[in-house]
C-alpha cells in the first residue's frame, strides 16, 4: 500500500542553503542529527501534495545533546557548588537533550497538526517507523507519511559520519519507477546479539536499505536487516515490491 | 472501526511522590503532596532544589530510571496473570540526561535503558518519545495495536527520572520551572491552575498497564479494570516551549480522541488534564476544554494531579492514566493540590480542595508535550464483570 515517492540523504555539514532564511535561523541552535533530520525533510517535502497535512514519524538521535553541551556538561558538573556558572546555561543546550525536537520543529515549520509519533533513539526503531508507516496506510490514518530520523556519532562538531535521512510515503504510486513497502515481520532469534555489534543509528540504518533498494532489479524484495541495525532481538525483514 | 475488538485493562503499576500503586490514589484523594527538598543529591547552587522524589526507593541513579519501570512492570503483569514473553511494549521514555558519580559525570541513555527493559517481550516493542505526552501516548498505540488485532497483549506505560542537576539547569535555563527560595514551603510550590502559579515541579515515576482485549481477559477470566474507548493526537506546530494560547492543538487531540471513540463532549464525566502550573500552559488547557466541552465546563469536573506528584514527562501520563482509571471505577475525582484562587482564563469546574464524589464513569486524560505533541485517552468503566 505505501509507495516510497521521496528519498533524501543528508550528510554533515547541514548546508544552509538548503533550508528557507527564516527556518534557518530557527533550525541553527539545534544540535546536528535534528539539524541533519530536517535537511532531509525539507528536501522530501516538495513532493508532498500537503505538507501541513502529512503525518510524521521521527525517531530520535541515538546519541543525543551536542558537542557543545558535552563542554559545558564536563566543566560545570564537575565543579557544582559554582552557583554563578552553573546558571550559565544557554537555554537552547536544554533543547540539545530533547528527544522529540526534529519532530516538533518540523511541525512549526510547516504548520503541521497531523497524526504524529516520535520514537525513541533505541535500538531497531527505524524499523518500527516502517512498521507504523504501514499501520497508518491500513486503517486509513494518513494519505502521505513523512519519516525522518538524524543520527550522531561522535558529537563532535567536524563529525563527519553523520546523517539524516527521510523517505516520503504516499497512497498514490509515483508515474516512474514504483517502490511499494509491503510489510516488516518478525521472528525472535534464538540467541540475542550482542549489544556490543548493535548499532543505533537509525539514519544510517535506513541508508544502508536504502542502497540495498537502489541495487535491486527484483520486482519482489526482502531485506533482511543486519545484525548490526536490528534491535538485538528479532530477525526482521522488509518486504518490497517494486517495478521496472 | 467497527466489529473492533472491545480493548481494556487487566493490570496496573505505578510508583509515584506519594508512594507506589494504592498510596498514589489514595494520597491523591486526601490532596497530600509528594513534592519536598531533594536530598538524594547535592542540589548547592541549583535553580530548584524540590522535586517530586518516590519516598523509599533506593535504586542508584545509573540505574533508577530502570529499576522504577521494571518494579511497575512486573506489578501490573502479576496483576494481570500474564507473561512478558506473552505481551509487546510500548514505554514513554525518559529524556537522556547526566548524573554526576562519584567517578565524574554519567551519560544515561533512555534508549538503553528502554533495550534492558524490552528484551523479555515478545513485541511489538515500541519506544515512544513524545516528551511529557509520550506516556499517555504509548498507552494509546497499544489501545491501537490490540484494537486491530496486531497484538494480543501490550504492556504500556512510562518512567522517568528528571531530578538531575541537568534538568534542573536546564528547564530553568528555559524559565519552565519554579525556582524556589529557602522559606518556600516545597509542598506549596506546584499550583496547577492557580493564580499563584510560578511554574512546575520536576519529578520522577513510572506506571505500567496491561492492555487486552476483552475476549482475551474473559478467556481467562482476569477482571477488566477499565475499558479504552478512544484515543487520539495532535501537533500544535506553534512553538517549541508554549502551547497556541487558544489551545487549539490540544482540543485538536481531544476532538479525535472523541471520534475515534464515537463519543461526544457530554459523554464525559471528568478530566485528568495536563495542567502542569505553567503560566502558559494552564490557560491554553483552559480554553481547549472549555471549547471542548461547550456549556458543559461548567460541570464537568477537572483534576490536575501534577499539584501532587509534579511533573514526571516521560511517566506523566501514565501516572495520569492510573489515576484516570482509578476515577471510573471508584466514582472518585481527586482535587488538584495547592489549587486555591483559579486564574483569570483558566476558568473550569476546578475539583478544590477534597475529593469529589460524581460517579464519572467516562474519564478523559490529556497530556500536551513540551515541543507540541498532544495526546488524549478516554477510559470507561467497566461493569458487571467477575474475576473467577
Amino acid at each position: 500500500m505505501p509507495y516510497l515517492i521521496a528519498s533524501a540523504t543528508v550528510h554533515n555539514p547541514v548546508d544552509p542553503e538548503r533550508f528557507p532564511p527564516a527556518v534557518w535561523r530557527q533550525v541553527r541552535q539545534f544540535n546536528l542529527p535534528v539539524q541533519l533530520a530536517l535537511a532531509a525533510a525539507l528536501e522530501v517535502l516538495p513532493s508532498a501534495s500537503n505538507p501541513s497535512e502529512v503525518g510524521v514519524i521521527s525517531v530520535a538521535p541515538c546519541e543525543p545533546g551536542s558537542y557543545e553541551l558535552n563542554v559545558w556538561i564536563k566543566q560545570i558538573l564537575s565543579q557544582q557548588s559554582n552557583a554563578a556558572q552553573m546558571l550559565r546555561m544557554k537555554p537552547t543546550l536544554t533543547l540539545h537533550m530533547v528527544d522529540n525536537l526534529a519532530l516538533s520543529s518540523f511541525a512549526i515549520s510547516q504548520s503541521n497538526h497531523a497524526e504524529c509519533l516520535g520514537l525513541g533513539g533505541a535500538p531497531g526503531q527505524a524499523w518500527v517507523a516502517l512498521e507504523t508507516v504501514c499501520e497508518w496506510f491500513q486503517d486509513g490514518r494518513a494519505d502521505e507519511v513523512l519519516f525522518m530520523a538524524g543520527d550522531q556519532h561522535s558529537g563532535h562538531e567536524a563529525d563527519s559520519a553523520s546523517l539524516g535521512m527521510a523517505w516520503l510515503f504516499s497512497r498514490q504510486p509515483p508515474v516512474d519507477r514504483t517502490l511499494e513497502l509491503i510489510g516488516v515481520s518478525r521472528r525472535r532469534k534464538l540467541e540475542p546479539v550482542s549489544r556490543e555489534r548493535v548499532h543505533r543509528d537509525s539514519a544510517s540504518g535506513v541508508a544502508t536499505l536504502w542502497d540495498a533498494l537502489r541495487r535491486t532489479t527484483d520486482a519482489s524484495f526482502e531485506y533482511v536487516v543486519p545484525d548490526s541495525f536490528g534491535d538485538g532481538i528479532d530477525e526482521i525483514r522488509i518486504r518490497w515490491k517494486l517495478s521496472p | 472501526m467497527s466489529g473492533s475488538p472491545r480493548v481494556v485493562i487487566t493490570g496496573l503499576g505505578a510508583l509515584s511522590p506519594l508512594g507506589p500503586t494504592e498510596e498514589f490514589w489514595v494520597g491523591l484523594l486526601a490532596g497530600r503532596s509528594g513534592i519536598r527538598r531533594i536530598t538524594h543529591f547535592d542540589t548547592a547552587g541549583l535553580p530548584c532544589t524540590v522535586g517530586g522524589v518516590v519516598p523509599g526507593f533506593d535504586a542508584p541513579p545509573a540505574t533508577r530510571d530502570r529499576e522504577m519501570a521494571q518494579r511497575v512492570i512486573d506489578e501490573a503483569l502479576q496483576q494481570s496473570r500474564r507473561a512478558p514473553i506473552e505481551c509487546g511494549f510500548c514505554w514513554g521514555a525518559s529524556l537522556d540526561t547526566y548524573q554526576p558519580t562519584a567517578d565524574g559525570t554519567a551519560y544515561l541513555s533512555a534508549g538503553n535503558c528502554f533495550a534492558e527493559l524490552c528484551a523479555p517481550f515478545h513485541g511489538p516493542r515500541r519506544m515512544i518519545a513524545t516528551a511529557c505526552a509520550a506516556g499517555t501516548q504509548a498507552i494509546g498505540e497499544a489501545y491501537r495495536l490490540i484494537r486491530s488485532g496486531r497484538a494480543s497483549a501490550i504492556v504500556a506505560g512510562g518512567s522517568s527520572v528528571m531530578l538531575t542537576p541537568f534538568y534542573l539547569l536546564g528547564f530553568a535555563a528555559v524559565q519552565a520551572i519554579v525556582q524556589d527560595m529557602p522559606r518556600d514551603k516545597p509542598s506549596t510550590l506546584c499550583r496547577p491552575f492557580d493564580r499563584l502559579r510560578r511554574g512546575l515541579v520536576l519529578s520522577e515515576g513510572a506506571a505500567a498497564m496491561v492492555v487486552e482485549s476483552w475476549e482475551s481477559a474473559e478467556e481467562r477470566g482476569v477482571m477488566p479494570l477499565a475499558e479504552i474507548v478512544g484515543f487520539g493526537v495532535s501537533q500544535d506546530g506553534f512553538d517549541l516551549n508554549r502551547p497556541p494560547p487558544d489551545g487549539s492543538g490540544a482540543e485538536l487531540a481531544m476532538r479525535r480522541t472523541l471520534r475515534d471513540g464515537n463519543l461526544a463532549p457530554m459523554d464525559i464525566g471528568a478530566i485528568n488534564a495536563h495542567g502542569t502550573g505553567t503560566v502558559s500552559g494552564d490557560p491554553a488547557e483552559a480554553a481547549a476544554l472549555r471549547r471542548l466541552l461547550g456549556e458543559r465546563w461548567r460541570t464537568t469536573p477537572v483534576s490536575s494531579i501534577k499539584g501532587a506528584i509534579g511533573h514526571a514527562m516521560g511517566a506523566a501520563g501514565a501516572l495520569g492514566a492510573v489515576a484516570a482509571i482509578r476515577s471510573c471505577q471508584t466514582g472518585l475525582v481527586p482535587p488538584t493540590v495547592n489549587l486555591r484562587d483559579p486564574d483569570a482564563g483558566c476558568e473550569l469546574d476546578h475539583v478544590l480542595h477534597t475529593a469529589r464524589g460524581t460517579d464519572c464513569r467516562t474519564v478523559l486524560s490529556l497530556s500536551c508535550g513540551m515541543g507540541g505533541q498532544n495526546a488524549a485517552i478516554i477510559f470507561r468503566r467497566v461493569e458487571g464483570v467477575e474475576a473467577r
